[in-house]
């Protein structure tokens, strides 16, 4: 098995993961693994494997994100739009699902890049020197970056919760 | 000591500072009760966040199992989709075929003619099926080691990350995905006048994977859809016949939707994919999933499918499975059924996908979940279900 082979097989699954998990698109996040580990087959030597592949991933992830960001806003919008003219109670299992992955989605957009990308990459088994070298980061300062990041999604999402609880029992009042 | 800052304690909690750090920072939160109390609150905060994050990775209606591990290693059986049943059914064939030709071409005389090409095939069958074990065993992989089918995603957001598949693979399996980048990279750094030759290649290779669940599913769904926009005779309507009823009803009705899904799935059989069942929920209730359904009064009843299933997920190494169990009349969950998977379509949440390796014939059938209340038994407007009364139904039963 060469190098490229060996990268690929350690690091595609958890790449993907992360990039799905960024982009809320697999096939999105298929792409740029896609690119990413071509750059890697270009690279002579790469010291820190997994930080670079997630760095790369991340940077192109900017890049495309800047060209088309107006673009999927609008798309976002729409489907959550279709979604949520289409979700009439009773409240399944699959529902409550997708309604935590919308609102967790909703929370981490409200990190900034560099805090979303920071809890993103620890989540997927990255230690504070990986992330410090993908994100051009002191590794001092990882750790107030993952507790700041980690905070906000937290209060994101709890804050999301209300306002769909408040805006359910809203219009359960007005049905009866 | 100081009293601990929040990344700090992060840090710490991370397992990322160095041993001698972590010492005093453990040694401070059991003597200070401030920082205890945001040491705890700390680990309350990261196991929220991962759990919000793990919340990403769920699917709308969990089509989108995450890929197995054990992707890679298909049995030849099912690579090939040849069960016994196939190879059986091939093989008779064969000798019909065969026999219809030496008997149409034989001399017209008495004797006997002996015909090798009736043998061969025969042979050939035998030698091609595999043993009960190995069928047993193909039946298995097929249920529970079968890779996660990627994605079904939106239908009306062109679909995302979504089910290895029941229906087709939505993105390429691992070792696919491979083989596109290393012939990428060729591409790259191939002379510019094959440059575009080996491109295109690529790219018309990548559009089929990609294109083919989408177009499957779409096939399918507006199949569904005609059906459950087809006009009704309205208020005037009469009372649903019972569906099989409906079904043989010569009236000018409209086309069912059945039957489009049929013969879609019937190409599809014939194209040697595997066959796909749908569930719809005519009455505009959205399929809850995983639960327990039973099957009301079914037109064309699946062999495989017991009165009484439920459509759960299982945590398998490496990614989820969606299977298809059977549930005994008290309720309680049963064998799983080999070879059946299923997958809620993409964007509706009121389509439920199943599919078998097996040239089965197609069934659709619909969600009708019982009124729970008066309010429920209102939104259940006859109407509506009279829309897909040419459907089967199924009803949520109770489970444990």
């Amino acid at each position: 098995m060469n190098d490229v082979d060996r990268l690929f097989r350690e690091y595609h699954q958890p790449l993907v993961r992360y990039l799905t998990r960024r982009l809320g698109d697999r096939d999105w996040a298929e792409e740029v693994a896609q690119e990413t580990f071509l750059r890697a087959v270009r690279q002579e030597s790469i010291v820190s494997e997994r930080s670079w592949l997630f760095a790369v991933a991340t940077n192109l992830v900017r890049d495309e994100a800047r060209k088309d960001i107006r673009r999927r806003r609008r798309l976002e919008l729409l489907r959550e739009q279709a979604r949520a003219d289409e979700v009439v109670d009773p409240e399944p299992l699959s529902i409550e699902r997708a309604q935590e992955a919308a609102l967790a989605r909703k929370a981490l957009d409200q990190l900034t890049e560099r805090d979303r990308e920071a809890l993103l990459m620890r989540e997927e088994g990255l230690d504070y020197t990986e992330i410090a070298n993908a994100l051009e980061l002191s590794v001092s300062s990882v750790g107030t970056t993952l507790a700041r990041a980690r905070k906000r999604l937290v209060e994101a999402y709890e804050s999301l919760q209300g306002e769909g609880a408040r805006s359910s029992a809203r219009g359960s009042h007005a049905a009866s | 000591m100081q009293h601990l800052d929040e990344g700090t304690i992060h840090a710490w909690l991370d397992g990322a500072l160095p041993a001698e750090q972590a010492a005093d920072v453990e040694r401070h939160a059991r003597t200070c009760a401030e920082c205890a109390a945001l040491v705890a609150d700390a680990r309350g905060v990261i196991a929220g966040a991962a759990r919000i994050v793990s919340a990403l990775d769920e699917v709308p209606g969990g089509v989108i199992p995450a890929r197995s591990a054990q992707s890679s290693s298909r049995s030849a059986w099912r690579t090939l989709r040849l069960t016994p049943f196939r190879a059986a059914l091939a093989a008779s064939l064969m000798v019909a075929v065969a026999s219809l030709l030496v008997v149409r071409n034989a001399p017209k005389s008495n004797a006997p003619v002996a015909s090798p090409a009736v043998a061969m095939p025969t042979t050939a069958a035998a030698a091609s099926a595999p043993p009960a074990e190995s069928n047993d065993k193909a039946a298995k992989e097929t249920n529970l080691a079968a890779p996660a089918r990627p994605r079904l995603d939106a239908v009306a957001s062109a679909v995302r990350k979504t089910p290895a598949t029941v229906l087709a693979p939505a993105s390429a399996p691992p070792a696919a995905a491979l083989e596109r980048v290393k012939t990428l990279a060729e591409v790259r750094n191939a002379p510019a006048e094959l440059k575009d030759e080996k491109s295109k290649a690529v790219v018309d290779t990548t559009r089929s994977i990609a294109a083919e669940p989408k177009a499957r599913v779409a096939e399918l769904t507006s199949a569904v859809a005609k059906s459950t926009s087809a006009p009704t005779s309205g208020a005037a309507a009469p009372a649903a016949p019972p569906a099989a009823n409906a079904m043989r009803a010569a009236a000018p009705a409209p086309v069912p939707a059945a039957d489009a899904m049929r013969e879609a799935a019937r190409r599809e059989v014939v194209a040697g994919q595997p066959a796909l069942f749908v569930a719809v929920s005519a009455d505009n209730r959205l399929i809850e999933a995983p639960g327990c359904f039973q099957l009301r009064d079914s037109v064309t009843r699946l062999p495989q499918i017991p009165e009484r299933f439920s459509l759960e997920f299982v945590d398998e190494s490496g990614g989820r499975q969606n299977i298809v169990r059977a549930v005994n009349k008290a309720g309680r969950r049963d064998s799983i059924i080999p070879g059946i998977t299923w997958e809620l379509a993409p964007g509706s949440m009121r389509l439920v996908f199943l599919s078998n390796d097996l040239p089965m014939p197609v069934m659709a059938f619909r969600s009708q979940p019982m009124a729970q209340s008066a309010r429920d038994a209102r939104r259940a407007a006859p109407d509506s279900v009279a829309q897909n009364a040419a459907l089967p139904r199924i009803s949520k039963v109770d489970c444990r």
